[in-house]
């Protein structure tokens, strides 16, 4: 029968331990990277692309049709429309997925930016609705359904009258998160950037 | 040969693993609205309300009948109107249905349209039923085996094994919708 001197016994005994150890940091920090998209492919670089393109993500199809600026609010919530300075963006937009969305689950995704400054997605907005027949007071965006869409931004006094307008088009994954695995829709990898002139 | 059978073992072990984690529900499923299922003119019950959808109609546009009679613009949509008449009641306390749709056969799920009027927007008081119209917007070809989902939470993330209904509407084949219809507004009964 085999002896280990005690000596041996400690050392192997030693080296098991160490290794277990780094096999686990190993695994425990593959995994929190891996959690945390870590592990994900870098983004490639985004298009850029005109007005009429359609841009499809996860979440909906869009389609940029126009860029205007105006100097009485074309969506007044209430009563006569409020001069200022106004940029409107005239979409066609379909949502794609299998769940009901609103407008503001749209523009949420809009990254909307003129003469160097980008809008707030939700503090510089002043009016998102469904335009159909005639009427602009709806804002949901059933799925397979293509709606007519207008936002309109609050152009800051600060910036320029906008003659170009870039739109950056962010999609949306419906997963689990880092923090729960309950499905949510999240943000997922930029689109497109689809740019114009913005009409007077 | 022990090390063999050992080596066999482990790998049955990992492919049992990998069969129970691709059969395994989801966390969706998981944690699903728990739903009592009914047909049309059945009355389903949850803890919180009671619901019955009596009548389906599909139209191109729809137009509401206020109490005193006059008919507001008509409505379009870019698929069809689906109507569905029902009666609901809240059982205990005093509530509003927020989270009603239509599920279809291949799982896309439409919500009730946010036109004012309707059933979903009447807060029900326990014991006084109430009938009135829920609408949706649905794209004609995808309304054959409709569900109807009820639920008093419109939000997703606060449905997580709450009540709900799930109400088989009979519908078969692409409907024949009517060019408009008229349609009233809620009445207690």
């Amino acid at each position: 029968m085999p002896r280990v001197s005690p000596a041996e016994g400690g050392g192997s005994r030693r080296r098991w331990i160490v290794g277990a150890a780094l096999t686990l940091l190993l695994a425990v920090g593959v995994t929190i990277v891996w959690r945390a998209g870590g592990l994900e492919a870098a983004a490639e670089k985004v298009d850029r692309i005109g007005f009429g393109t359609i841009v499809e993500g996860q979440r909906f199809a869009l389609d940029v049709r126009g860029a205007a600026y105006a100097t009485v609010d074309p969506l007044p919530s209430f009563g006569d429309p409020e001069p200022g300075r106004f940029l409107v963006l005239d979409l066609k937009v379909e949502n794609v997925s299998r769940l009901p969305a609103t407008v503001r689950d749209l523009t949420a995704s809009l990254f909307v930016r003129v003469g160097g400054y980008e809008m707030n997605r939700f503090g510089d907005i002043s009016g998102a609705t469904v335009v159909r027949d005639g009427r602009s007071s709806r804002s949901q965006l059933h799925p397979g359904l293509g709606e007519s869409v207008r936002v309109v931004y609050k152009v800051p006094e600060r910036v320029p009258v906008p003659e170009r307008v870039d739109v950056r088009v962010r999609d949306e994954e419906y997963t689990g998160g880092f923090g729960s695995d309950l499905p949510e829709w999240r943000p997922g990898e930029d689109l497109a950037v689809v740019s114009g002139r913005v009409r007077r | 040969m022990t090390r063999v059978w050992r080596v066999v073992a482990c790998v049955g072990l990992l492919a049992v693993i990998a069969v129970v984690q691709r059969v395994a529900p989801g966390p969706a499923e998981q944690y699903a609205p728990i739903t009592t299922a009914g047909g049309l003119g059945s009355q389903v019950r949850t803890e919180e309300f009671v619901v019955r959808a009596e009548r389906v109609a599909f139209a191109r546009a729809v137009q509401f009948k206020d109490e005193l009679g006059f008919v507001g613009e008509p409505m379009t949509t870019p698929g069809v109107w689906m109507v569905v008449w029902a009666t609901a009641a809240a059982t205990s306390e005093a509530l509003r249905l927020q989270g009603v749709e239509v599920e279809t056969a291949e799982g896309s799920v439409y919500a009730a349209s946010d036109a004012l009027g309707t059933l979903d927007k009447v807060e029900l008081q326990p014991g006084m039923p109430v009938h009135g119209p829920l609408l949706f917007e649905v794209p004609p070809q995808a309304v054959a085996g409709v569900t109807l989902k009820v639920f008093t939470q419109g939000q997703r993330g606060l449905r997580w094994l709450g009540g709900g209904t799930s109400i088989d509407l009979g519908v078969k084949g692409t409907p024949a919708p009517a060019p408009a219809l008229v349609i009233g507004g809620t009445r207690e009964l």
